[in-house]
């Protein structure tokens, strides 16, 4: 797992986790933002990160793309 | 039998809320391409067949979770004032995210529930064939195909509202069914919630146990309001959830959402079909953000975007200005010429060609270049480069302190601040939102704008554009350090993340950018016909009294008043009357320094310009500039401060630091430009 921050456009990855308390996840997973959840990364400038949910862009802070961790599909799921 | 019924518009930002209210309601109520366009929830009459029923759009939200004031308007709406019937707006083209809050209102057990489906006509360009009749008949909810921006579908919308409103019925049983193990938890939770009256009385039990299977603070926090049965379900709970977190070896919170999203996408997939790339516009739109959000152009494009904005504002606006102004110039001195051949008594003559001509018709002048700022801003706001700038500029925000969401704010402010300090209510965090509206009142405001075109007009002639520039400049730098400086002294703690919705960038349609402009500068023109003229026409009566003294002069009773204030502005280099009680009766609308300037000097043969040439130098019309930037925001724009900081003290910072800051500013301009060389 590593963070959204980190990933490259066009990388397709697979939410694992989503570090911070319950507002921020629940805003998350209304905007279809949830552990298990396959988005595409849109673009990504080494923070700030265009992200590919459900068919919408989501733009998502420097800040927050720290917090969401993410693996390649077919990757082990945690428990 | 004779109900009153009102219908609430929910849905996701952007999709097209307003748009059908509007289509329903006949109202004009402001669209625009980024999300938390509505902010609060606007009221209209719409006529379904022989009935009159009260329609409210209400601001976007994506489920019955509120984070912010927006959203918390919407939510309470929905839950507290229980509507006769809730439609809910779906962007077609994002089915599977946008039906996640009917599903959510289903399980809460909404009686009357619509959708509508909006946006069909780009989901078909999108290659997407939606079966709206047979996901109706899945989710058991009537749903209407609209393309709500041209008026197709909005007869049936209104025939099948008219339907269902006045029907009796029970609530639509929620066909989403969470699997053994959770349903038996949801049961076995039911059973023990009946006994808590105060909730299973307000709330389906059902979503009850759902909302404390997930954890939801809100239900924990009342189960154990004065109800002594509030430990024991807790108590229940905990054990189900613990033995539900074995069984499904993750946590249940997660393992709700997904089977909700699950669900979704199992009924999406069935009922709509994708005839061939549906992401096509997309990948424009994609393409174009990767340009425009990229590290290094991002700030660069924006500053090139505001540029334009203010070229076009002077060069296009400025011929036309002039000639408007040659206009109000011949038609003052003929108004007082018919006037006086009509032997009408001489106060009139001076009242409509000195007061009303001179001083709402100085103001006017500038409706070109407001009209052209404000049609520059509706572009942004159209295209969806506003959510782009929030992203862009949110590292930024943050290293002065601010939030990303601040931008859109702050640009609006450009415009006017009332606006600018109502879109704060999208933001999350309350410390965020108070300090992006305390220094909204620094963006250099459409109203401040005459100001300064007739002082850089009158003594910088030749540098016009850059002078007004460096006055805009000088209000976002003040903002910046003053954030800065707040966030440090009052507002400490980590900003809200920041996560936002980017809409597709689409072509502004002229109708809709001309209208937005249109409506925004008709606040304009209303407010020379309202505040402006009432406050003009008070300077010119000030100036009349007491009688026998000299139009204007020193003797009035205005002359007097400004002599009391002039000294205070002595530092700063402006030290006269007539510039002191401009500065005072500026506080009604900004504009109200122009008029009163008008006025006062109207009755001299030369054009206003002419005669604030003679008055000031080009330092202390600099210093003048500055001191109608800061001063102190204008009636209205305090009022909307008290409104939305709910706190007279907060309200009376924005004013005092402002008072302050002006006046500081002023004069170290004046004595600085002293020192550096003549004035």
């Amino acid at each position: 797992m590593w963070p959204l921050a980190f990933c490259k456009p066009g990388e397709k990855v697979v939410v694992r986790e989503v570090a911070g308390g319950m507002g921020i996840r629940r805003r998350l997973e209304s905007m279809g933002l949830y552990p298990g959840e396959e988005v595409e990364v849109i673009s990504a400038q080494g923070g700030p990160v265009i992200l590919g949910v459900k068919g919408c862009r989501l733009g998502i802070g420097r800040g927050m793309a720290y917090k969401i961790m993410v693996s390649y599909n077919g990757m082990v799921k945690g428990r | 039998m004779k109900r009153e019924y009102t219908i609430a518009l929910a849905g996701n930002p952007n999709s097209g809320k307003t748009t059908v209210f509007n289509a329903l309601t006949g109202a004009r109520q402001k669209v625009g391409n980024w999300p938390g366009v509505t902010v609060e929830r606007k009221e209209g009459k719409a006529k379904l067949k022989d009935m009159e029923v009260t329609v409210v759009d209400l601001p976007g939200i994506y489920s019955l979770t509120a984070n912010s004031i927006d959203e918390r308007i919407a939510r309470d709406f929905l839950l507290k004032e229980r509507p006769s019937l809730v439609a809910v707006v779906l962007d077609a083209s994002n089915l599977e995210r946008n039906l996640y809050l009917p599903l959510q209102l289903m399980e809460l057990g909404v009686s009357r529930l619509v959708l509508i489906c909006n946006m069909m006509d780009q989901a078909r360009t999108e290659g997407l064939e939606i079966d709206t009749e047979g996901l109706s008949r899945a989710l058991g909810v009537p749903i209407v195909p609209t393309v709500a921006n041209k008026g197709v579908g909005i007869e049936r919308l209104k025939n099948v509202l008219a339907t269902e409103v006045a029907k009796e019925k029970e609530p639509p049983t929620c066909p989403l069914r969470y699997g053994e193990p959770v349903e038996e938890a949801i049961n076995e939770l039911e059973e023990a919630i009946k006994k808590h009256k105060t909730l299973s009385q307000r709330y389906p039990l059902r979503w009850l146990a759902l909302k404390l299977l997930e954890g939801d603070q809100e239900y924990l926090a009342r189960l154990e309001e004065g109800n002594p049965t509030g430990g024991e379900i807790r108590a229940h709970l905990t054990m189900l959830r613990d033995k539900l977190e074995g069984e499904i070896r993750y946590d249940l919170e997660t393992a709700l959402v997904e089977k909700r999203y699950g669900y979704l996408k199992g009924l999406v997939r069935k009922f709509s079909k994708k005839k061939w790339d549906w992401e096509k516009r997309l990948s424009v739109s994609d393409k174009i953000d990767r340009v425009i959000t990229n590290r290094f152009l991002g700030i660069p494009i924006f500053l090139v975007l505001m540029w334009i904005t203010f070229k076009l504002t002077f060069s296009v606006g400025g011929p036309i200005a002039d000639l408007i102004d040659g206009f109000f110039g011949y038609l003052g001195e003929h108004a007082a010429a018919l006037i006086a051949s009509a032997h009408g008594p001489a106060w009139l003559a001076s009242l409509i060609s000195d007061g009303i001509i001179g001083g709402v018709g100085s103001v006017l002048v500038f409706f070109p270049n407001i009209f052209i700022l404000f049609l520059a801003i509706a572009v942004l706001e159209d295209s969806g480069y506003m959510a782009r700038g929030a992203f862009v500029m949110d590292r930024f925000m943050h290293a002065i302190g601010l939030h990303g969401k601040s931008f859109i704010p702050m640009m609006l402010g450009f415009g006017c601040n009332i606006p600018g300090i109502m879109a704060t209510r999208t933001m999350e965090n309350e410390k965020d939102r108070l300090l992006t509206i305390l220094v909204n009142p620094l963006m250099s405001c459409s109203a401040r704008l005459p100001v300064y075109i007739l002082f850089a007009g009158a003594l910088f002639a030749h540098h016009q554009g850059t002078i007004i520039f460096s006055i805009y400049m000088l209000g976002v730098v003040l903002a910046i350090v003053l954030a800065r400086v707040f966030k440090t002294l009052f507002f400490k703690g980590e900003p809200a993340p920041l996560v936002m919705e980017l809409p597709p960038y689409r072509l502004p349609t002229w109708k809709g950018v001309f209208l937005l402009a249109w409506q925004r500068s008709a606040i304009f023109v209303k407010k020379a016909g309202t505040i402006i003229f009432a406050a003009v026409v008070l300077v010119w009566f000030l100036a009349h009294i007491p009688t026998g003294v000299e139009y204007a002069s020193q003797q009035t009773l205005i002359g007097k008043l400004g002599t009391i204030l002039a000294p205070i502005m002595k530092p700063a280099g402006f030290g006269f009357w007539q510039a002191a009680v401009a500065l005072f009766f500026g506080v009604l609308a900004k504009e109200v320094v122009v008029g009163t300037l008008g006025t006062l000097y109207g009755a001299e043969e030369e054009k206003l310009g002419a005669v604030i040439a003679q008055h000031f130098t080009p330092l202390t019309a600099y210093a003048f500039m500055v001191m109608s930037l800061v001063y102190i925001p204008c009636i209205a724009t305090i009022g909307v401060i008290r409104r939305e900081t709910n706190s007279w003290k907060w309200t009376g910072f924005a004013v005092g630091y402002s008072l302050v800051l002006g006046w500081l500013l002023a004069v170290i301009i004046y004595q600085g430009g002293r020192l550096l060389g003549p004035g």
